[in-house]
């Protein structure tokens, strides 16, 4: 399976501080990747410098054969890359259908925009929306708002979709309509890489995961055989939450 | 067992702004020494009940008594002179301060003379901040943001702290540490209302629960109880 | 007990039908209004005399008409970038200071001497060229430091004309008076406006348009979703630059002299700002109706200078409360352009606590 992203020695720092240290890792196409970690462990910075918000001080970011580290984010989401936002990003004066046409006008997708709002439909189906295309973005529920961010950036046409912390917030009924949500975009052709805390998820849709720590990668494996790493389990899991999932 | 005073009483509380009404009449009984859970859907309302109850919302109509006093529609300095604090969600902090003087500043309205003792109390809870209070609080880890925050609403020496969903964002290892510390500041004397997503979490470490649904509260008893009534886990533990 | 969903917090209205039919009931009389403004100064001519048609308007009206005119393309050319984009210029008084005297030097027969539709055929260029130079720099600031900056570049632009001898120094320069040419002017203004206006529309309804709209609700979400945004700022810049620019170079052959003073007036730059956000920043009538609005508001208060003093205060204060509660100025009353309505308003006078 030939890498779709190729990070390679990545190194981000701010002022004195490395918020990422030599990070390496491939993501295949078609999988589901995880990235786990404590907070401040780079995940989020990681994901900026994907997305081109960030420019990498050191190493490599191959996407599809190109070499994507430090340019600017809009020429990266034409080449094919997705991504949301921890806190999300709404455009707010517009309706969720807008939102997610704006999506398709860009990116990947540069459709025309008399193809763009059957588009924004198509996609606000996949992400469960489809009876509040036309509501505005301030009578949205937060779940609903987390499921326009995807939506939008689905409609850019990706091949790559980084979701951050698309669950946080939500209580389990919630995750597990969103869980169905990333499943339903999997399946569409997306490779998808989500930084998590809900470990349910971790476990329950990807097939590796990556755990970050101060800025660099401290295993890499099947979510199974990551989560009962000692090591991991001492830097960000805590026993008794090992105990709760192994054992669960 | 003796007929108990409350020391949180709401009854038939409505509140709501801006997008409409969200709470319906919701009573709630709060006794001393208790760490009690709130929990619910995202928009039931549970941080718009924070709210009112801090003086932040204005109560559409209904009262609350706390200790006896009507804080109805309090501003919220009284509020906190009351002895009800609130460490409210994403933390909140200052972020161009101290460590320091983010927790000082949770003592502002105290006259007394043992903010020193107490500024000593907050870091026995949360050794990990120690070596950090000359560090703007800006540049700490959401986890030891988390701990500032709830130190700070410490510091005002509340009777009844309100943490509004300290798990967000976090890892499972560091919220584990910030449930014991909430175990471990009630046990010391400080009536908890927590408020959180992580259903299992909140319900094992509370005494009684209450569960908010589209502004009502439609459930409430022993969190054990709680833990095992089919509805709530359906609801809300997907099972 | 059901299960909790995420029902939205509020249920969307079904659209009233008569607001939708009043809507279009003003903008037909709006219609019919215009068009018969712009007829009526036809009664000013000659052949109109000769052919014994009372005399409908008179010169000084002809002029107010042109003024209002004129302003009408400077809001709606400051909408483009500070109401679409959000990006809100304090300096676009340079473009028509530019486009001005670009016309004027092009005219001047001790100069370029080229005929009146070549020099206004390049008002518009020296400044979205210009605009296209500085707003490569001057678009990476946001908010009050644009502001600032941009009205900085205004202020220095008109003061190295002053000094440039080639551009008429203190004194200025003077196109030829043209005579009985008011109604040309007025025409020539009123058209420009019409291209302002669908310039404006094109923009409106245009993947440009939702580009610009985009960056100003959230320019980071904007870049990641595939907007070039420095291409689309500098773009909306150089837009507005040009429509600026042309109204300059009418007015400075209209008015047969334009000198710093005229041409980078401050008095002009604010009002072409207070006529965007009065009217409804963002809109597409928005900017005309706060154009004309103000425009004859002013030009009513003009002469009488007992009233002056009270004028500018008067001014200042209705800025103050437009933006206080109704921060998306008078079209989004009447529902049209915008997505609100007096419900909003009353919301949002209940939300600032009053």
């Amino acid at each position: 399976m030939t890498a779709l992203l190729s990070i390679q020695g990545v190194t981000k720092r701010f002022g004195g501080v490395a918020a990422l240290n030599e990070v390496s890792f491939d993501v295949g196409e078609g999988e589901i990747l995880g990235v786990i970690g404590p907070n401040g462990a780079g995940k989020t910075t990681l994901l900026n410098c994907v997305s081109g918000v960030y420019r990498p001080d050191a190493g490599s970011i191959t996407f599809d054969g190109h070499s994507i580290a430090g340019e600017p984010p809009h020429r990266i989401a034409r080449l094919g890359v997705g991504r949301t936002f921890q806190v999300v990003k709404p455009f707010a004066s517009m309706t969720a259908r807008e939102n997610a046409a704006v999506g398709a006008l860009f990116g990947a997708s540069q459709l025309a925009l008399s193809r763009a709002f059957a588009a924004a439909d198509e996609v606000l189906e996949m992400v469960g929306m489809a009876g509040k295309a036309s509501l505005p973005v301030a009578s949205l529920t937060i779940p609903d708002r987390k499921r326009l961010e995807v939506a939008r950036a689905l409609a850019t046409r990706p091949r790559l979709l980084l979701l951050d912390e698309v669950m946080a917030g939500l209580n389990p009924v919630e995750v597990d309509e969103a869980l169905e949500m990333v499943r339903t975009v999997h399946r569409s052709g997306v490779t998808i890489v989500l930084i998590e805390h809900v470990m349910r998820v971790v476990v329950g849709v990807c097939r590796r995961v990556v755990v970050l720590h101060f800025g660099q990668t401290l295993a890499e494996g099947t979510p199974d055989g990551v989560l009962r790493d000692a090591r991991v389990i001492e830097a960000y899991l805590g026993e008794k939450y090992a105990r709760r999932l192994v054992g669960g | 067992m003796a007929e108990r005073a409350a020391l949180l009483e709401v009854r038939g509380l409505d509140a709501g702004f801006g997008a409409g009404p969200v709470l319906f009449g919701v009573d709630l009984d709060f006794y001393r020494g208790e760490l009690v859970a709130l929990i619910g859907a995202n928009g039931a309302g549970k941080s718009t009940l924070l709210g009112v109850l801090s003086g932040l919302v204005p109560a559409a109509g209904g009262r609350i008594t706390f200790d006896g006093q009507d804080l109805t529609n309090a501003r919220p300095e009284r509020v906190v002179a009351a002895g009800m604090s609130h460490v409210p969600q994403g933390r909140r902090l200052f972020g161009s301060l101290s460590v320091e003087k983010n927790l000082r500043l949770g003592a502002y309205l105290r006259r007394d003379v043992d903010v020193e003792a107490d500024l000593a109390r907050v870091l026995e809870y949360f050794p990990a901040l120690r070596d950090k209070m000359a560090r703007n609080a800006a540049t700490l880890s959401g986890g030891e943001q988390q701990m500032v925050a709830i130190g700070r609403g410490l510091m005002a020496r509340p009777k009844l702290l309100m943490i509004d969903e300290p798990s967000l964002g976090l890892g499972p290892k560091v919220v584990e540490r910030m449930i014991e510390a909430a175990q471990a500041i009630n046990r010391d004397g400080t009536s908890i209302l927590l408020v959180e997503q992580d259903v299992v979490l909140a319900l094992e470490a509370a005494h009684r629960g209450y569960v908010l649904e589209n502004g009502r509260v439609v459930l409430s008893g022993r969190a054990a109880e709680l833990e095992q009534n089919p509805a709530v886990r359906r609801a809300y533990l997907g099972l | 007990m059901p299960p909790p969903s995420s029902e939205t917090i509020l249920v969307e209205r079904p659209r009233l039908l008569d607001r939708r039919r009043l809507r279009r009931l003003l903008v037909l009389l709006l219609v019919l209004g215009a068009v018969l403004v712009l007829l009526a100064p036809l009664t000013a001519t000659d052949q109109a005399d000769s052919l014994g048609a009372p005399q409908l308007v008179d010169r000084s009206q002809i002029r107010i008409l042109t003024t209002v005119a004129m302003f009408v393309v400077m809001a709606s050319a400051w909408n483009l970038v500070g109401g679409l984009t959000g990006y809100s210029s304090f300096g676009n008084v340079a473009f028509f200071g530019l486009g001005a005297y670009t016309c004027a030097v092009a005219v001047d027969a001790h100069r370029l001497h080229l005929p009146m539709a070549a020099a206004i055929a390049l008002a518009p260029l020296v400044p979205a060229a210009f605009a296209a130079l500085v707003g490569l720099p001057l678009l990476r600031l946001r908010g009050h430091y644009f502001a600032i900056a941009t009205l900085g570049t205004a202020v220095a632009v008109g003061e190295v004309v002053k000094n440039v001898d080639y551009l008429g120094g203190a004194t200025g320069l003077f196109p030829p008076i043209l005579h009985r040419a008011d109604l040309l002017f007025l025409y020539l203004m009123v058209g420009a406006a019409l291209l302002a206006v669908l310039v404006s529309r094109l923009i409106l309804r245009s993947r440009f348009g939702y580009g610009l709209i985009a960056i100003r609700e959230n320019e980071e979400a904007a870049g990641v979703i595939g907007v070039n945004t420095t291409m689309y700022k500098v773009g909306a810049f150089a837009v507005a630059a040009a429509l600026t620019g042309l109204a300059g170079g009418l007015f400075a052959l209209w008015n047969s002299f334009i000198n710093q003073e005229l041409g980078f007036s401050l008095d002009f730059n604010i009002q072409m700002i207070l006529m965007a956000v009065l009217g409804g920043a963002g809109t597409l009538f928005g900017p005309v109706l706060g154009a004309i609005v103000l425009e004859l508001l002013i030009q009513n208060l003009a002469g009488r200078s007992d009233v002056a003093v009270y004028a500018q205060i008067g001014l200042g204060l209705l800025l103050a409360v437009t933006v206080i509660f109704v921060p998306r100025g008078i079209v989004a009353f009447f529902g049209g352009g915008s997505r609100l309505s007096v419900a909003h308003l009353r919301r949002s006078l209940r939300e600032t606590g009053v």
